[in-house]
């Protein structure tokens, strides 16, 4: 049989030109808004109040005897300029963690600049449990990260070989941010997060969450983060086996300068 | 921004602007109602726009947003094994129909690369991902979309 042929073109041609309705209506609310700018004011009033903090974050850097990791793994992901950037902001380690049936979940590191916000975390198997990451599936190598470019070697096992060698049952895993608080102040749903997944040599998981720089975060002091892990058994051709599991879980850090004389 | 250029920057994009959000949403009605939405949140959020030459992607990052939120109203869940299911089994078979079969993770990069022709930067921006992991995922889209086309020709 031929591989059918998949161009951009032929793509382009799945989708048809705007109904009038929808243009309408588009039209309509972009007409509708009021042409008055009262936002800029209250955001050089917000940037007032980040300067203060970052003022007072300058003092208790002394405490701050910490070297992040989370600047070097998105710096991987984003590039060296991305990471001298991102040193240029504040972080914290946190102990935050959560057992769901037969896997930990711990978030370990905060970062965060203007009003950007990365965070990373483990997700551990226990004795008895293979992992299957978000987005793969239980026929890829265990242990090999060939979604970012590791390159399994010819042989290795895969994740329900894995699971078949050891007895161990195959759980598929995700965290969520579902929520991010500020300052003790509301916790704040965002819009849109950003999740990446590097499975480890040893089988566990490292997570990366991210709200990029205009996201809902405001600058503050004191951050709460809102999670839930989920976990889901799979059998070894990966479909579901029962219900899922998902628990809440909440995680605070208090970021601080990374490196002084790089802070705004 | 005045008001007139705003309009004038939705009249350019709103083409992308259904694209999209028919990509995730999957109806007409849905679309509409996001397209709505989404053009009064961005002028309400116009000063996160730094520069308007990249009005194009900041929008696109908008309609995505409003798309999710209309699927956390309904408690929909975004994550592969969750979605609604797709349309079945194939019959009448079109493209449109196989790319519906994938699952957003990987129908979205796919449509804003090689249909809006972002950049990988850009995509990644959009979708907070890696732009490596944006190239997996147009790359396994792909690979699926062409299994499914020589499995069903």
């Amino acid at each position: 049989m031929n591989e059918p042929q998949l161009t951009d073109q032929e793509l382009k041609n799945l989708f048809p030109e705007i109904p009038e309705a929808c243009a309408d209506a588009l039209l309509s609310a972009a007409c509708s808004v009021q042409e008055e700018e009262p936002m800029r004011k209250r955001m050089s009033v917000r940037r007032g109040a980040v300067l203060a903090l970052a003022l007072i974050c300058v003092a208790a850097a002394a405490l701050a005897a910490f070297a992040p990791r989370i600047t070097a793994l998105f710096g991987e992901h984003y590039g060296a300029q991305f990471q001298t950037w991102l040193e240029g902001g504040r972080a914290a380690p946190v102990a935050a963690s959560l057992t769901v049936e037969k896997v930990d979940f711990a978030l370990t590191e905060v970062a965060q600049r203007n009003r950007a916000l990365y965070a990373m975390g483990t997700i551990t198997p226990q004795q008895g449990a293979v992992l299957v990451a978000t987005d793969c599936t239980t026929e890829e190598p265990w242990g090999y990260d060939v979604h970012h470019g590791d390159q399994a070697p010819e042989g290795a096992v895969t994740i329900a070989q894995k699971a078949a060698e050891t007895g161990a049952a195959i759980y598929a895993v995700d965290v969520f941010l579902e929520g991010i608080g500020v300052d003790g102040g509301t916790v704040l749903a965002p819009d849109c997060w950003g999740y990446d997944v590097m499975p480890q040599r040893d089988g566990s998981i490292i997570f990366l969450l991210e709200l990029d720089d205009g996201s809902v975060v405001e600058p503050g002091e004191t951050y709460t983060l809102e999670m839930s892990a989920r976990v889901q058994q799979l059998t070894a051709d990966g479909q579901p086996s029962g219900e899922p599991v998902r628990v809440t879980w909440t995680a605070e850090a208090k970021p601080a300068p990374i490196q002084q004389d790089k802070e705004e | 921004m005045t008001k007139e250029n705003y309009v004038r920057e939705v009249q350019r994009c709103q083409g992308s602007m259904y694209r999209v959000a028919l990509t995730i949403l999957r109806n007409d009605d849905d679309v509409r109602d996001a397209l709505q939405e989404a053009a009064l949140k961005a002028w309400e959020k116009r000063h996160t726009l730094r520069e308007e030459a990249y009005f194009g992607t900041w929008m696109t990052r908008i309609v995505i947003n409003v798309c999710h939120q209309m699927h956390r109203k309904r408690k929909w869940e975004v994550l592969m094994d969750e979605l609604p299911e797709a349309p079945q089994p194939f019959s009448g078979l079109t493209l449109r129909l196989v790319l519906e079969t994938l699952p957003e993770q990987l129908r979205l990069p796919l449509v804003l690369k090689c249909v809006e022709g972002m950049s990988d930067e850009e995509v990644a921006g959009i979708l907070h991902l890696t732009q490596s992991a944006v190239r997996s995922r147009i790359h396994r889209a792909r690979v699926q979309l062409r299994k499914e086309l020589g499995e069903h020709e």
